[in-house]
């Protein structure tokens, strides 16, 4: 039986294998976010002053339903194969299991994201600097986001029409992270500072959520076993 | 004393006889309430005649979140003492419980039309009632999207309580984004305290919904219990002439 952080590494390990190998769609959830920020700027129109306006908007759109559906298959694969049964019954428990599938997503779907979001803010008329500071925004509400999304897959995976259902279960939770989200994100365009009482609450959702959400998560998975 | 209901056949018993008095305090309290609310009770001061829908806007609303907390409850139940009948209840509050939401909402936008001038604003009660009647759809869907009742009963209790607590973030949120966005904009008349003539038809329609509610929840868990013995009836019935091939 390996300790806890060794279940961690390992999974870990093995899911970044996975994702990086060719093939393995890595950028998956980047090139949605890509793909999305262009459809909203050809939507909402060339004029940069327009789009500047809303650009946090689209940002965080864009990463919360890139994140939502990067997180819809993620236990699917072990659930199917057996490696899920495999880790509960050898584990006792899966929160281990759990922890490293959440950085698994986190290192695949979210950093590159959070990384491209400067280049990506340019191209829709908001100067590096002041998107530099916006992703850094994006980086204290993705935990909730990540949270959120692991939750309703774990509820949804495996059931018919899984990735939809995962998303309308996601819609009601995914409300508060992107109204902060969004508001701190204008407020460091606009010139603000990082700390403001948006940005505050933001991380405070994501604590919220990554205290809450886990057990939760975590149940749903023991029952898809059952 | 309430644990001695969870046994099916004893539940069967009280559902007989509470589901019809639910359905006469529900038809009393609704007729006293529609004819004194919209003819006898006087038009409001600021409003006019419009204010009337009051009589069935606010106990839609009202039962929408107590519908929610019903369903929370009985799934907290469920989870911690594994009641299946607990699982029934809260199925059968989610549709009368999305039901009243939407009417909340449809009334909401008709009274709005001529007091705001506006069938929908993104207000913050009507944004947060938007956003629990999805909390309802995605209740609702998890018990569609999974064939088997017990089954879908367990990731249903997981999703109502997670959502319960999920309600009172939502509803913060959305009162610090619409006062971001709309300072100011809705004129509320807050007059002064509610007048009796007004009050008693009030709470006759809110005693009224609630027996309607009562009496869905009544109806949905015996048709579910129905449902339940008929399926074990096909399922004895299909295994009888296995069971004889195996022996023979």
């Amino acid at each position: 039986m390996m300790g806890g952080l060794a279940i961690v590494g390992a999974v870990l390990a093995r899911d970044l294998k996975i994702a990086f190998r060719s093939g393995g769609g890595w950028f998956y959830a980047l090139f949605f976010f890509a793909v999305f920020t262009a459809l909203a700027a050809i939507a909402f129109g060339p004029a940069l002053s327009a789009l500047a306006a809303a650009a946090p908007a689209t940002l965080w759109l864009a990463a919360a339903l890139s994140i939502q559906f990067a997180a819809a298959g993620v236990f699917e694969d072990d659930l199917r194969d057996g490696s899920l049964r495999a880790f509960a019954a050898e584990q006792g428990g899966l929160f281990h299991y759990w922890l490293a599938k959440a950085g698994a997503l986190a290192l695949t779907a979210a950093a590159p994201m959070i990384i491209a979001a400067p280049f990506f803010l340019t191209m829709l008329g908001v100067p590096l600097a002041d998107g530099a500071r916006a992703a850094l925004i994006l980086l204290a509400g993705t935990p909730a986001l990540l949270m959120i999304a692991l939750l309703t897959a774990a509820l949804a995976g495996g059931l018919r029409a899984g990735g939809l259902l995962a998303t309308i279960i996601a819609a009601p939770f995914a409300a508060p992270p992107l109204i902060f989200g969004v508001s701190a994100a204008k407020i460091v365009i606009a010139g603000g500072g990082l700390v403001s009482p948006e940005s505050l609450i933001l991380g405070a959702l994501s604590l919220f959520m990554a205290a809450v959400t886990p057990a939760f998560a975590i149940a749903a998975l023991h029952i898809s076993l059952e | 004393m309430w644990s001695r209901f969870s046994n099916p056949a004893k539940f069967e018993g009280l559902a007989r006889v509470a589901a019809p008095v639910a359905m006469g305090v529900f038809a009393v309290c609704a007729a006293y309430g529609l004819v004194a609310g919209l003819f006898f009770a006087p038009a409001e001061q600021y409003q006019g005649e419009s204010a009337r829908i009051m009589y069935v806007h606010v106990p839609a609303a009202w039962m929408a979140m107590a519908a929610y907390s019903f369903i929370a409850l009985m799934s907290l139940v469920a989870f911690v003492w594994r009641h299946s009948l607990a699982d029934m209840a809260a199925r059968s509050a989610a549709t009368p419980g999305a039901v009243f939401t939407a009417l909340a909402l449809f009334t909401g936008a008709v009274w709005g039309k001529p007091t705001w001038g506006a069938f929908w604003v993104w207000d913050a009660r009507l944004t947060s009632m938007l956003l629990l009647l999805f909390v309802y759809f995605g209740y609702m869907a998890v018990w569609q999207a999974v064939p088997e009742q017990a089954r879908a009963a367990r990731f249903a209790r997981i999703l109502a309580l997670v959502g319960f607590i999920n309600i009172p973030i939502i509803k913060f949120s959305v009162e610090w984004w619409n006062s971001l966005h709309q300072p100011a904009s809705i004129i509320r008349a807050d007059g002064p305290t509610i007048d009796p003539s007004m009050l008693w038809p009030l709470l006759a329609m809110i005693t009224a919904y609630t027996a309607l509610f009562t009496w869905l929840v009544f109806l949905g868990m015996r048709a579910d219990l129905a449902r339940q013995r008929a399926e074990k009836r096909v399922a004895r019935k299909a295994s009888r002439p296995v069971a004889a091939v195996t022996q023979a």
